[in-house]
């Protein structure tokens, strides 16, 4: 990964710039006091819009960031040692197939504990929740491509004696490049679908407000201004589509070169036409903003990039690296005593921490309302299974009719890309505004149509990717021998797209978890909408009661559910089909 | 009154063009040749000169961008159910078994599944695939999994079978097996099988199996050459006239 070509002044400038900007945000966060506590009486207006879309925007580049960190960090550590290894991977596996958003409503009790009621404790959830969707599996990209690096590689490195930050940036980082971009991508509509999430959350009788535009479209929506909702979900779906032109799009293209070159042409293929969620009319080439906007974003980042190859990387790798081998004997059993010593600390605070939990746990008297939570998490699945099964009823005829007509497959597939890269929360306000106050629709079926917008496009997604995958000669012999079209679609359309179809369904089941909280529970001008279920379960215990207790034992058996449901019917479901529905030539 | 024999099959003026972004790309150019009952018929050619284009418009997979496909003297207009095809990758389906493969076509062409089933049995026999009817394509080498696609192509009984290279993706001793087995079956005329069209790169192998060879140039996509093969069979590539015919065509290729 070479820097950039970029001149010191204009170094110093972002830099300076890039300092103000925190600056400006800390004083803002700490003494500004934007709408900080009661809700803000006044009307929403079109001309907060340009600053709420800001601040969406700067939280999301925050967390990504973070996750950029974390996944470095903690993918290299789990792929360079075996200890690693064995305690971040399952964690990560744990983690990812968490739904996050139950957790929103805790964080900002738990933040909003730390920084004694400042507004700061909100922001600090938001950016957290944030980060909790985009790190995971950024991790997991560093981790495999760490991993994937091909032993001839990695020992030409090694013979040559490179070692710490120089190994890193000649080999770590190229080899991580193609996965973590990819990943970046759904990091990154992950991140819109949670943030817009948390500012609808934070809406309502609670006393925390979060600016942004989810908070925008919320307020919209109380003063019934459809307008003003149109216009906030084009500025947003605009900032979107913007971001794949001018950075996600040249990005992927940029990791191209980083490809291990064996059958590269399949795999140019896969990804450009498959894998990424990049609207098919940005695909045809790059173009001169394109280039220009890269230009820009590497001359905007370099700092960032110095700095982690300057000090962050050379104190992680070549310190340690420094002490351990060249150190002297003293200094090496020192430092050894001391991290150990710190690791012990740690872990028995950890342990001691859990066992004061459990015991808080566990003691009676319990709450009521545990024996409600068996019924609401089975009632919050239903509603999930629900909208997963009219998602399917609807996607698996289309890609049965569209599977042999690239053309409007093609079309469909952007539908989906544009579908899956925009948080389907933005339109959680006016589905609500329309379905339950227009039309007066009940919350239950509102709730439904809010989950389907955010599972569906997954569905598609993998779905039409899964047909296209078929081989043109085994759709040639079935043609050849006159099946019709009911026996081509038993015996070749859906088998061959059932993995695909498999694996939509498993990432818009985890989507759908996170859209439940939302759905379940919404604060609509001073009037509370909810159904029955888990996540209303959870917002009524953190809003109303504020039981701590109530919380855990809400979210631990949310967890334990989905842990369950993942390991024995996903998994074998995904692994089963994978092996007997793949195509190997 | 003059006995004339109508062709089996017949191209008239054949243009096939593809749309590329680069643009249009002709790659056969008006071709017209007609086909006899009877015939085993090899196109050989270099790459890109059509050779599986002019299989894909007998079947009808394609229909030509211009001119005409006569199938006994009517033109084709859909996929012609008369033919079978046989293709280089073999193009099973994995989820189902050997059994299933071969009776794909054939579920809508007989209704009845005893019938059905007598048939696949009977080519099963044929091919040398007893005892491996409940395997998947996975578990067979590639020599088995292009005699399941041979017996998938025979059981529908077809009056045209069509070869896409169908030898060379296996290697040598296989792909030597499997066409004196082929011939065999060719030559059995217990069979209705008895036309045979196959694309092959290998000149060796058009020599050792055809009557005809039609030699597909490049730019323009024509046809070269068409040759009759008069060698006795069973063919021996060592016998001096093979070897000369085997030049023969190397040059008018080259």
């Amino acid at each position: 990964m070479q820097s950039p070509q970029v001149s010191k002044i204009q170094t110093s400038l972002i830099y300076i710039l890039l300092l103000g900007a925190v600056f400006g945000i800390i004083q803002i966060l700490y003494h500004g006091g934007v709408h900080l506590t009661e809700l803000t009486a006044e009307n929403v207006t079109i001309k907060e819009l340009p600053s709420e879309l800001a601040l969406s925007f700067f939280r999301m580049v925050i967390s990504y960031l973070a996750s950029l960190i974390f996944a470095y960090f903690f993918g290299l550590t789990a792929a360079r040692s075996k200890w690693g290894e064995r305690i971040i991977l399952p964690m990560l596996d744990i983690f990812q197939s968490m739904p996050v958003v139950t957790f929103f409503p805790a964080a900002i009790a738990m933040f909003i504990g730390i920084t004694q009621g400042h507004r700061l404790g909100v922001e600090m959830a938001a950016t957290f929740l944030i980060f909790t969707s985009q790190a995971w599996n950024m991790a997991f990209a560093v981790y495999e491509s760490v991993k994937a690096i091909p032993s001839e590689q990695q020992e030409v490195i090694d013979s040559f004696g490179v070692t710490g930050s120089l190994r890193f940036w000649r080999l770590f980082a190229p080899a991580s490049v193609p996965r973590l971009v990819y990943n970046s991508i759904l990091s990154w509509s992950n991140g819109w679908f949670f943030l817009v999430a948390c500012e609808i959350i934070a809406v309502g009788r609670v006393k925390y407000q979060l600016p942004g535009i989810g908070n925008f479209l919320s307020r919209a929506a109380e003063q019934d201004d459809i307008r003003l909702i149109l216009w906030g979900l084009a500025a947003l779906i605009s900032l979107v589509l913007l971001m794949d032109y001018m950075i996600w799009r040249p990005a992927s293209q940029w990791a191209l070169r980083f490809k291990h070159d064996s059958n590269s042409s399949e795999q140019l293929h896969e990804n450009t036409h498959l894998n990424l969620p990049i609207p098919g009319f940005f695909l045809a080439s790059i173009t001169p903003i394109q280039l220009y906007a890269n230009k820009l974003i590497r001359a905007f980042f370099s700092p960032v990039v110095w700095i982690f190859e300057e000090i962050i990387l050379p104190l992680i790798w070549d310190l340690p690296h420094y002490l351990w081998i060249n150190g002297p004997k003293a200094v090496t059993r020192s430092t050894k005593i001391i991290s150990y010593g710190a690791l012990t600390f740690l872990f028995v605070h950890f342990v001691i921490l859990l066992v004061q939990l459990s015991i808080q746990l566990l003691t009676p008297p319990y709450p009521s309302i545990l024996k409600d939570i068996p019924g609401a998490i089975l009632v919050s699945t239903l509603r999930v299974v629900i909208a997963l099964v009219i998602s399917l009823l609807w996607i698996v005829p289309v890609t049965l009719m569209v599977w042999d007509k690239p053309k409007i497959r093609g079309y469909l597939l952007t539908i989906a890309q544009i579908g899956a890269s925009l948080p389907a929360t933005a339109l959680f306000p006016l589905i609500i505004l329309i379905g339950v106050r227009k039309f007066g629709g009940g919350m239950e079926v509102s709730s439904i149509i809010l989950l389907i917008t955010g599972m569906q496009w997954y569905i598609l997604f993998n779905s039409l990717g899964g047909s296209m995958a078929i081989p043109a000669d085994i759709a040639d012999a079935t043609r050849s021998m006159g099946l019709t079209k009911l026996q081509t679609w038993k015996r070749l359309v859906l088998p061959a797209s059932r993995p695909a179809l498999i694996t939509g369904a498993i990432t818009a089941w985890g989507g759908g978890w996170n859209a439940l909280v939302v759905s379940e529970y919404i604060n609509f001008k001073s009037e509370l909408l909810e159904v029955y279920g888990i996540g209303a379960l959870i917002n009524n215990a953190v809003y109303k009661s504020g039981d701590t207790r109530t919380i855990t034992y809400c979210i631990f058996s949310l967890i334990l559910w989905i842990v369950l449901i993942n390991t024995l019917l996903w998994k074998p479901l995904y692994h089963g089909s994978l092996e007997r529905y793949k195509f190997d030539g | 009154m003059s006995i004339t024999t109508t062709p089996l099959f017949e191209f008239q003026h054949v243009t096939q063009r593809f749309k590329l972004p680069q643009g249009d790309l002709t790659v056969l150019d008006d071709v017209t040749f007609s086909a006899q009952e009877g015939e085993f018929i090899a196109i050989v050619g270099p790459s890109g000169a059509g050779k599986s284009t002019l299989l894909r418009l007998i079947n009808g997979l394609l229909p030509p961008s211009s001119g005409t496909v006569l199938y006994k003297g009517k033109p084709q207009h859909a996929i012609n159910l008369e033919t079978a095809m046989v293709f280089q990758n073999f193009a099973l389906l994995p989820w189902l078994t050997v059994f299933q493969n071969i009776e794909l076509g054939l579920e809508t062409r007989m209704s009845d599944p005893n019938a059905r089933r007598k048939r696949v049995e009977y080519y099963i026999g044929k091919v040398g695939l007893d005892g491996h009817e409940e395997a998947y394509p996975r578990e067979l080498s590639g020599g088995m999994k292009q005699r399941v696609g041979l017996a998938r192509a025979l059981a529908v009984e077809p009056e045209v079978i069509l070869m896409d290279e169908p030898f060379s993706s296996l290697d040598v001793l296989t792909s030597i097996n499997l066409r004196d087995e082929l011939l065999d079956i060719w030559s059995d005329r217990d069979n209705l099988l008895n036309t045979v069209v196959m694309v092959t790169h290998m000149i060796e192998e058009a020599l050792e199996l055809a009557d005809r060879i039609l030699i597909l140039s490049r730019k323009p996509g024509i046809i070269a050459a068409d040759l009759k093969v008069d060698l006795p069979r069973p063919r021996d590539k060592r016998d001096p006239a093979f070897i000369e015919m085997v030049d023969k065509v190397f040059s008018l290729i080259a």
